[in-house]
């Protein structure tokens, strides 16, 4: 999935910024839901990548950049792009459908 | 059919006997996006007139015509030389196209092939190329599969929850008569083909209406569906398990809730009005209140060691979240060389085999194929580890890993379980496999093990459950101060043990990839891999091993090939069958034997008959074998999809079906065995 690509399918699966809600309530939800598909990368990385690979994790994120230091531990897990491309289109399309089922039962 | 020598493209050399097939070179395109390695590919095509029976009759001698019982011909198929071809021609496309092509790129390459074919079609090669169509496409549907799984598991889908789920409520080794991976490989494509059901059952249309991606709406349709199947599968009673068959899933599943009448077309149609409206209604509406605050599930609540990592790496990243995951997604597609073959090395034009073998180890990333090797499976020690001579226990534990405790203090029941039935049988094999001059009797010996050291804690579960299978058999590879590399044990895990994960057939294999890597080991110490492949260190060894298990076998099989005297296709089956031939390569010697006992094993208990190994080497001894297989199932395997050609010996052991497109094994539905 392209940079573009991911976001877009957040923004539109979402209807962001199209001025639906107020422009402060699309970047709450913008930022949330990027704050879950990292926490989805990092179990993505906790289940694929080796143990010795992810020892060090926290150290690194300390003093590196972290999309290398990702980049760096999921270089040899099979097809990690394609896999993790995936992954969190998958999880952004849940993320949705759990967010409307709340949506629907308190509603 | 038009000559074919008036045919630009193809150029037909004569033969000097005509009753041998005329060979054409279909030249194909020098299409970069895939990559050519060579532009010709060869087919043997029979002509008309090298093909006349004695009576002056055309018969194909790559198509059959079987005749049923009262005489009448039934419909074409593959004759065994054709079978032969088939795979020949498959193997001379799969040299055109590059060696981790997609199934969308091996499509394309079968489309060029057929494209030129067409000006056969008429006459007597139609129903030829009809049937090579056939099996082709079936070789890519199978690489397809294969790619859509992945991707299931990737995307933690639904309906992998459902294949679990169906493994865990229908699955019965004892009853069931064949392996867990026979009993995932068939669920897994009757799970495949219930998905594309219900992504058919949403349109475009709905998903308008909707005003969602029907993406979005195929993924809502999929909660309902994998729900209702798991409810299905949770309620059934022990007489249903036994009748249960996964073809009709999810059929029972919504005639048991909406009634016989409902289906999967019907029941999306009776509920996409709801989710329209409900899409419609609450998408605008969702607020940050709406999006879940964790993301973690039942299975992570059960496992606070990962949500504490989770959450103590989040804690340090002081960057936008969006910038992390795109720059990572971006970088490691480059280090990983993307998934377009655009950006993979020239190769070589001119034919490749055999020596492009070592070409092809150097430019191409075999991955993909590696399927279920886990990144660390082969890892490198260079101190403390032991040879079997300072610990002949060492097959059972790992060295680097947690070995805090001994069998005994697992709990009794466990412990007990470890040394009875199959566990016991595969323990005292290898102890006897390692230490092969003990004079211990098998009593003795497990007395022995009884107190070893054994690998236990937790860092083998981070893989199991994640990848079927699990990795739960591993070697480890020591380097002397000479840089010279060994592989000096086969672990077990004890908990897998424990839990009953490790079966004989995954004991087994692990022995029978450990005899493998043994003989790499060899050709790395020899200077071989090196001469042939560039790998001249012990660091770039275990990448290789790692990272390109193929291009390993393929050479490890050559050098068998040429020096020790193995024919290439002497034996198909061994012990570690399904995931040798998933990589592609013949074994040795000692992996034949093993394969030999084990498949008398497997014999006794499926037909009551004592085999000898020499019964199994001869053709007729397995034809009868596989005849008594179908007699018992080939109707209830025809009724779930499969086609005859998936139905033989290999699913006879449960070894799957994806073998053929990974370059390995043909399937065939006679007898593998042809011992020289």
């Amino acid at each position: 999935m392209q940079k573009d690509k991911l976001d877009q399918h957040i923004v539109s699966t979402f209807h962001l910024f199209e001025g639906k809600r107020d422009e402060s309530e699309d970047r709450k939800i913008y930022d949330k839901i990027y704050a879950s598909c990292l926490e989805e990368m990092i179990r993505f990385a906790y289940e694929n990548a080796s143990a010795s690979s992810l020892e060090s994790l926290d150290k690194r994120l300390d003093t590196e950049a972290p999309d290398q230091v990702f980049a760096d531990i999921l270089k040899n897990t099979p097809n990690a792009a394609t896999r993790l491309n995936a992954r969190i289109r998958y999880f952004v399309n849940q993320l949705f459908a759990q967010s409307l089922e709340s949506k629907l039962a308190h509603a | 059919m038009p000559e074919a020598e008036s045919l630009p493209e193809i150029d037909v050399e004569s033969s000097e006997q005509e009753t041998e097939p005329q060979v054409i070179y279909i030249e194909m395109p020098e299409d970069k996006a895939l990559a050519t390695r060579t532009t010709e590919v060869e087919l043997h095509i029979p002509t008309k007139d090298s093909t006349q029976s004695p009576e002056g009759e055309y018969k194909h001698p790559f198509v059959d015509h079987p005749e049923d019982e009262d005489g009448n011909l039934g419909s074409a198929r593959l004759s065994k030389e054709g079978k032969e071809e088939a795979k020949r021609s498959w193997e001379e496309l799969r040299d055109y196209l590059p060696q981790n092509a997609t199934a969308a790129e091996l499509r394309a390459g079968v489309t060029i092939l057929l494209d030129k074919l067409k000006q056969y079609e008429d006459g007597p090669q139609a129903e030829y190329i009809d049937l090579i169509n056939r099996s082709f496409a079936e070789r890519v549907r199978s690489v397809e599969r294969d790619e859509q799984m992945e991707e299931m598991r990737a995307s933690n889908s639904p309906w992998v929850g459902v294949i679990e789920n169906a493994r865990d409520t229908l699955y019965d080794e004892e009853e069931a008569g064949y392996g867990e991976a026979f009993f995932m490989n068939f669920t897994e494509k009757h799970i495949l083909s219930l998905k594309t059901k219900v992504t058919e059952a949403v349109t475009e249309e709905h998903a308008q209406k909707a005003g969602v991606s029907k993406e979005i709406l195929e993924s809502i349709y999929e909660r309902e569906v994998t729900a209702l199947m798991n409810e299905y599968l949770d309620n059934l009673t022990d007489e249903e398990i036994a009748k249960a068959n996964i073809a009709g899933i999810l059929e029972n599943a919504i005639h048991q809730k909406y009634g016989a009448e409902a289906n999967v077309n019907n029941l999306f149609d009776r509920h996409v009005n709801e989710y329209q409206e409900q899409i419609a209604q609450g998408t605008d509406q969702i607020t940050a209140n709406d999006i879940p605050d964790t993301i973690f599930d039942k299975e992570d609540e059960a496992r606070p060691d990962l949500k504490q990592r989770i959450k103590s790496a989040v804690s340090k990243i002081k960057v936008s979240p969006r910038k992390v995951i795109t720059g990572a997604l971006l970088a490691v597609g480059l280090a990983q060389g993307g998934s377009s073959v655009h950006n993979q090395p020239t190769l070589s034009q001119e034919p490749v085999r055999p020596d492009g073998v070592a070409q092809q180890m150097k430019d191409h990333d075999y991955s993909r194929y590696v399927r279920h090797v886990e990144s660390d499976d082969v890892r490198t020690q260079t101190t403390g580890a032991q040879s079997p001579q300072e610990n002949p226990y060492g097959f059972l534990y790992e060295e680097g890993r947690s070995q805090e405790g001994s069998v005994n203090d697992l709990p009794a029941e466990t412990r007990d379980f470890l040394f009875v039935g199959p566990h016991r049988e595969f323990l005292l094999h290898t102890y006897r496999l390692y230490n092969p001059d003990t004079t211990l009797t098998d009593d003795q010996v497990v007395d022995e093990l009884r107190n070893v050291d054994v690998l236990t804690g937790p860092a083998v579960d981070e893989y199991l459950g994640k990848v079927r299978g699990g990795r739960t058999v591993s070697s480890t590879i020591d380097v002397d101060d000479e840089g010279k590399v060994s592989f000096n044990a086969v672990a077990f895990d004890s908990v897998a043990l424990a839990e009953g994960r490790i079966t004989p057939d995954l004991a087994a294999e692990g022995i029978a990839k450990h005899y493998l890597y043994q003989e790499a080991a060899k050709l790395y110490n020899s200077g071989y891999l090196d001469k042939v492949a560039g790998i001249d260190s012990p660091e770039e060894f275990v990448e290789a091993m790692n990272t390109n298990m193929r291009g390993m076998l393929t050479l490890i099989e050559q050098k068998l090939k040429y020096e020790d005297g193995v024919h290439q296709n002497a034996v198909f089956f061994n012990v570690g069958g399904e995931w040798i031939n998933r990589d592609g390569a013949t074994t040795n010697k000692h992996t034949v034997e093993d394969a030999f006992d084990r498949f008398q094993d497997i014999a006794f208990d499926f037909t009551g008959f004592e085999y000898t190994a020499k019964d199994l080497a001869n053709a007729e001894s397995l034809q009868d074998l596989n005849e008594q297989f179908r007699a018992q199932y080939w109707d209830e395997l025809t009724e779930l999809g499969y086609t005859p050609e998936d139905i033989q010996v290999w699913n006879f052991v449960g070894f799957g079906s994806y073998e053929s497109a990974q370059g390995g094994a043909d399937f065939t539905q006679d007898p593998l065995f042809h011992i020289k």
